[in-house]
């Protein structure tokens, strides 16, 4: 018994002490590991390492007001599509918390909104290899009607943390102090501002770039309207080609319910709003902002593979999403109920003029002759039986492959999207679920077919298989078949997936923001887990 | 060994129960997750999106179950949607559109979800009747709410009733 008493101070004393504090701890793992073959006939590139590993795992603990979160990370080397300057081990997260009544206090790493994130969005996209996360002091109070936050930090990048950028963020809720009944609303408003030194040889760049915004919402019944507005002075840099003109985002919304239909108008313009902490960075790395797209967010494969990705130099659009509910017995609604789902959306560039060579006039609303995106998606779910679910799904795509993935020479590409789902529970947790996807198109690649059969037995186990076939190619020897097997055992907190196959080249989008992942063949593995 | 176990027990009952994280209401409202309650009956903690299938597939499935688990346990379903502002427009209209009587928040910051550590969707939670985390799972798949049905009734039978904290 000596042996273990090690355990009694180890486990006992942090009891003791804090038990009657209110103690919590929290934990998780996530490692996603490949392994790569070279395959010439997709494109697969000849790996070095022949191996590739995400590696995550964070942790916080709570004793009463104060909490410490950490987060380890391994990338080794980063999987294939990641950026190499991943490359390493380190604790990039890091944050002390202090919350107390109405006072919340962070000293170290944190992630923040002010908004929509027009003017301010940190976030963790671990599929994208994105953490923009800041690290420093951030202040917030929070009591009746009004939240006020500040804060001034480093941005993270890769393993370093640069730049400097201060936020101050209020936001007031009238409705509470009963002002305004029965419509109740909400105002805030946002100041960001960064600070670089300016090192360039040729231009006086402002060292200190100022960004605002102004926001309001007012809900009434089932009808709810956000408006938005973001400016940002100059900011100069080789991504806006040196423009000295500020930028400005209008973001517009409307939902609510007219006899038993859902509807969600959405209306946007961007002109010059991309935002980095460093003026020297592109894509996903130190960028401080998020423009949200207006474009549906698709999760089927064949529809992911024109994703518009959002454009913060300039874009102009509109989206209407219609739900239709079909009650429980009737005909389209089977004995469960059902959904049909319209959406459009259509987004184009905006009508610019140069005036001289740092500037130029956009005139409000200023829509532009290139069409960025046109999207019109009918979807259709239903619950039949207790037993029996199906969805079924046509989408219409104009999609400007230039703009969205910049590149040259492909234009818009036209295509139609038809899916269809059904799962069917043929004995008590035994659920047999099949996709068919056809993706039609004269351009690009041409068309592509996709089919899926899943197996679950549940709680546990899930084993699947798919292909992926681009039958349409009008290169004949490029006719390639993408196939994939996985298997998915979940045990509560833990989920393991292995599986192998070829996966395509292609952008990888989440929440419009998209990545670039090469072609791949190999064997995956990939663990989850909750503690 | 005992005391080990006796330890051990003493730590797992004091882990996990909800931070004081922020979350927004649908009309806008901002509350605290750690005020989260109901009246010492259990909680369902369910994280998930407007553009994840089986989330829906699982929320929808928890609808048609609720008035009965309601009935019987007492249980309250929460539904925390990660949605960003690219998508947390459409939770309303949705949540409309499938009649859910779900209480419904947004964790736009992500703030929940990192406490918690969700990587992925869906994930629930099972909170008893002194808010403390007792069970979760990732993933869902038809047959799934059997097991969380089990757990609710297990709640039940050990005391975590109406209006007794243990």
């Amino acid at each position: 018994m000596n042996h273990r008493l090690w355990v009694v101070p180890l486990l006992g004393v942090p009891c003791v002490l804090y038990a009657a504090v209110d103690v919590s701890f929290s934990g998780g793992v996530q490692v996603e590991a490949r392994s790569y073959r070279a395959d010439s006939l997709i494109g697969a590139p000849d790996v070095r390492e022949r191996t590739g590993l995400n590696a995550y795992a964070p942790v916080s603990i709570r004793l009463g007001a104060l909490s410490l979160s950490l987060r380890y990370e391994a990338y080794l080397p980063p999987l294939q599509g990641y950026d190499r300057r991943y490359a390493g081990t380190g604790i990039p997260f890091r944050a002390l918390e202090y919350r107390a009544g109405n006072l919340h206090l962070t000293l170290g790493s944190f992630y923040e909104q002010f908004g929509s994130g027009m003017i301010l969005r940190t976030y963790e996209e671990r599929l994208l290899g994105i953490d923009n996360s800041l690290d420093g002091v951030r202040f917030r109070w929070e009591a009746s009607g009004i939240r006020l936050t500040g804060f001034i930090a480093r941005q993270r990048r890769f393993f370093e943390w640069s730049g400097l950028i201060r936020g101050v963020d209020v936001e007031l809720f009238p409705s509470v102090w009963g002002v305004g009944a029965p419509v109740t609303w909400r105002l805030g408003a946002s100041v960001v501002s960064k600070y670089q030194p300016d090192t360039d040889p040729l231009y006086r760049l402002p060292e200190n770039v100022l960004a605002y915004a102004i926001r309001g919402a007012w809900q009434w019944h089932s009808w709810q309207l956000n408006v938005e507005w973001a400016y940002k002075y100059n900011d100069p840099s080789a991504l806006n080609r040196y423009s000295y003109n500020p930028g400005t985002g209008l973001y517009v919304s409307l939902s609510g319910e007219l006899a038993t239909a859902s509807i969600l108008l959405q209306a946007k313009r961007v002109d010059n709003m991309a935002f980095y902490s460093d003026r020297t960075a592109s894509g996903t790395v130190s960028v401080l902002n998020y423009m949200p797209p207006l474009s549906k967010q698709h999760t089927y494969r064949l529809a992911t593979l024109y994703a518009y990705a959002s454009q913060p130099g300039g874009e102009i659009g509109a989206a209407a999403e219609c739900l239709l509910p079909f009650p429980e017995g009737s005909p389209l609604g089977g004995d469960g109920g059902g959904t049909l789902t319209l959406s459009y959306c259509r987004i184009h560039g905006l009508d610019t003029l140069h005036t001289d060579e740092f500037r130029y006039r956009s005139p409000f609303p200023g829509i532009g002759k290139e069409l960025f995106l046109e999207e019109l998606t009918v979807e259709h779910t239903a619950f039949w039986t207790p037993r029996l679910k199906s969805t079924v799904m046509l989408v219409r795509q104009i999609y400007n492959r230039d703009v969205s993935e910049g590149v040259r020479g492909y234009g818009l590409i036209w295509n139609w999207i038809a899916i269809a789902d059904v799962a069917y529970t043929f004995a008590p947790r035994h659920t047999l679920r099949a996709e068919a996807q056809y993706l039609w198109t004269r351009q690009d690649r041409g068309s592509w077919l996709f089919a899926l059969l899943e197996y679950t037995i549940s709680p546990t186990w899930g084993m699947t298989l798919w292909d992926e076939f681009n039958f349409g190619n009008p290169h004949r020897e490029a006719r390639f078949h993408y196939p994939g097997t996985a298997l998915t055992v979940t045990l509560q907190r833990v989920k393991i997936a292995l599986g192998y196959g070829r996966q395509r080249a292609g952008i990888v989008c989440v929440g419009g923001v998209c990545r670039y992942m090469p072609a791949a063949h190999g064997l995956s593995v990939s663990l989850t887990a909750a503690l | 060994m005992r005391y080990f176990l006796a330890l051990l027990t003493l730590v797992v009952s004091v882990w996990g129960q909800l931070p004081a994280v922020s979350l927004r209401a649908l009309d806008g409202s901002i509350v605290r997750a750690d005020t989260l309650s109901n009246n010492g009956k259990p909680i369902v903690l369910s994280f998930w999106a407007t553009w994840c299938k089986p989330c829906l597939l699982e929320l929808n499935t928890l609808h048609r179950l609720y008035p009965q688990w309601r009935e019987e346990t007492g249980v309250k379903i929460l539904a925390i949607s990660i949605d960003d502002a690219r998508t947390s427009a459409k939770v309303a209209p949705l949540v409309r559109a499938r009649g859910w009587r779900f209480e419904v928040y947004l964790d736009e910051n992500g703030d929940l979800r990192r406490a918690l550590n969700v990587s992925d969707i869906p994930h629930s939670f099972v909170l008893d009747g002194a808010g403390r985390i007792v069970w979760q799972h990732q993933a869902y798949a038809p047959g799934d709410e059997e097991e969380l049905w089990q757990v609710l009734r297990r709640l039940r039978q050990e005391g975590t009733q109406p209006g007794q904290s243990p």
